[in-house]
């Protein structure tokens, strides 16, 4: 049994990388819960975003926080673009599913073509950064990641709870054609949800290329995970989302502290099952 | 027309079925050199028509199916490591092996909605993946399971460079795994199988066993992925994780969803189309093949989607 500290320690770097888990969660249940739209292509989106973070740090010398500026936006316009197609196409859950599938193979593909398939790293001098409270070190740039995940989680909760367009996004999802007839314009907020959602995975990729060492077929690395987030989160859900992340971030590591490295993976989806045995209709 | 009338009269062998498997067959006399292809096709055949049983017969979407094949690949490996060389008596541990599989995970799988079921299939999956990734003792690890010496097949054909045994074991396994699934669709089980995937309730209230069914023919289908795993381990001599990543999952899907699901024959087409696309646009860069595969995809399931989602209730 490791000691004490190395269990605190353990304990939180997990619900710290767990935040990583939360951010790719956030976007992604919107679209699922509310738009019924299984986004795949959300993860090469995100890989996108940190590529260009990552070419605009290295070879434009823009700090992370500027480039952002200009990379989220873009997403948003992203997500708008692919939500024409589900839009003209009226696509359903499972068909989602098979198309975002493909976008995502499409933009592997062009990321591989631009970047190669060589790994990459933006070398920043805060990615090592840390500070000490008692005995455990709390690296900074997990921190921050944490900290926004939380404020747009809690944001966006607040922004589904208690304003009219929130209201009417949740009535939509519920019963598209009654909302319909209360006036909701639901394609509209459609819309605006796919953009948003493409907009937190641009958010995410920003912190992917500060954190992560990017490779185009990492794309696919966090897709089991973040799923199992998504779920354990319930749908539609962003404060669920970034619970869970942290949740399954903290079982990942103690699991890796106390049994070995090799088991971590397992730990997120036997959770899952677990809850979806324990209550079939959790989804 | 009676039921029974009426599965007699779409039972019924018509020539060009016949001349799919003279062809297929009669590719073995074919000079050497393509058989390793054909045996990859014919191995991914019986796995895609293993997916099209539960996809296309009773509504069931896994994007996990690659467990099962894992299983039997990892089982036929170390059958023959440990126990014997012998080939068939490793095909059939592993098959045995993988129904159990299916059995126990169906449980989970035919609990929740449609989409549980999808997340269910991908988790079994994964932890499968990282299982296999964690007994590295037993199973290589990320190096895979090496030295593995298949005996002769039959106690008289060697396993050759060429892969012409190969693809004359995958295929006979083929074949005759076709004629019983092609036995099981056009029976009583097989039509209470159909009206289950259009109508659950409707199905249920005729008197149909649902879950009963639904566990028989999810068993069935993971027995048949189990199969092909173990083909490909023998025919290979080598088991990689990779046998149990989600991209093979994928890419069985896909093929079925190529040849089109519900009429046996899809998964066939969909892994020679498969296939013979990847090996010739791969050629050039691999990159290009998976670019021409999202697209297609796209376009199929833009345009052509009813082919797929009008077999999968919603």
């Amino acid at each position: 049994m490791p000691s004490a500290t190395l269990l605190g320690q353990a304990l939180i770097s997990g619900v710290l990388a767990g935040g990583m888990y939360g951010l790719l969660a956030l976007g992604l249940s919107l679209s699922w819960g509310l738009l019924r739209l299984v986004n795949l292509s959300h993860f090469a989106l995100a890989f996108l975003a940190a590529y260009l973070t990552y070419e605009l740090g290295t070879n434009y010398h823009v700090a992370p926080w500027w480039s952002a500026m200009l990379i989220v936006p873009a997403m948003f316009a992203m997500g708008l673009a692919q939500h024409w197609i589900f839009d003209k196409f009226k696509v359903n859950e499972l068909a989602s599913l098979l198309i975002t599938f493909s976008f995502a193979i499409i933009l592997e593909v062009a990321i591989q073509l631009y970047w190669t398939a060589d790994y990459r790293r933006y070398e920043t001098h805060y990615s090592t950064m840390s500070f000490k409270v008692g005995p455990f070190y709390i690296p900074v740039l997990e921190l921050i990641l944490c900290l926004v995940a939380g404020v747009l989680a809690w944001g966006t909760w607040l922004w589904l709870r208690k304003t009219y367009v929130g209201k009417a996004l949740r009535a939509a999802a519920e019963d598209a054609d009654i909302a319909a007839a209360y006036g909701v314009d639901h394609k509209k907020l459609a819309y605006l949800l796919s953009g948003m959602g493409a907009a937190y995975a641009g958010i995410a990729g920003t912190f992917i290329a500060l954190i992560a060492t990017l490779a185009p077929a990492q794309i696919w690395t966090w897709l089991g995970v973040v799923f199992a987030v998504v779920i354990i989160g319930r749908l539609g859900n962003p404060l669920g989302a970034l619970f869970a992340g942290m949740l399954i971030g903290a079982s990942e590591s103690i699991a890796m502290a106390v049994l070995s490295p090799a088991w971590a993976p397992v730990v997120s989806f036997s959770l899952l099952i677990v809850i979806l045995l324990w209550d079939p209709e959790w989804l | 027309m009676s039921a029974n009338a009426s599965l007699v009269r779409r039972a019924r062998w018509r020539w060009p079925e016949a001349l799919v498997w003279v062809i297929a067959f009669g590719l073995l006399f074919l000079p050497p050199g393509k058989h390793l292809l054909l045996n990859e096709i014919a191995i991914l055949a019986l796995f895609a028509l293993s997916l099209d049983l539960i996809l296309g017969y009773a509504g069931i979407i896994s994007l996990g199916h690659a467990a099962f094949f894992g299983l039997g690949a990892y089982a036929a490996g170390l059958m023959c490591k440990h126990v014997t060389p012998d080939p068939l008596a490793g095909l059939v541990v592993a098959t045995l092996l993988a129904a159990m599989m299916g059995l126990l995970t169906s449980l989970l799988v035919l609990r929740g909605s449609d989409l549980t079921r999808l997340m269910v299939t991908l988790g079994v999956a994964l932890v499968l993946h990282e299982i296999a990734n964690a007994l590295s003792r037993w199973t290589g690890g990320a190096d895979g399971l090496q030295g593995m010496v298949v005996g002769p097949l039959l106690g008289r054909f060697d396993f050759d460079l060429y892969g012409r045994t190969a693809y004359a074991y995958s295929l006979t396994a083929l074949f005759i795994l076709f004629l019983a699934a092609r036995r099981i669709v056009h029976s009583l089980f097989g039509l209470s199988l159909m009206a289950i995937r259009r109508n659950r309730l409707r199905a249920a209230a005729l008197g149909v066993p649902v879950n009963r069914r639904l566990v028989a023919v999810y068993a069935l289908s993971a027995a048949y992925a189990g199969a092909a795993g173990a083909l490909l381990a023998q025919t290979t001599a080598y088991v990689s994780l990779e046998v149990l990543e989600f991209g093979r999952s994928a890419d069985v899907l896909l093929a079925l969803i190529i040849g089109g699901a519900g009429w046996l024959y899809g998964g066939l087409a969909g892994a020679v189309i498969f296939k013979v696309l990847q090996d010739t646009l791969s050629a050039g860069a691999p990159q290009f093949w998976m670019f021409w595969m999202g697209l297609f995809l796209v376009v199929l399931a833009l345009v052509g989607r009813d082919r797929l989602f009008r077999l999968v209730r919603r």
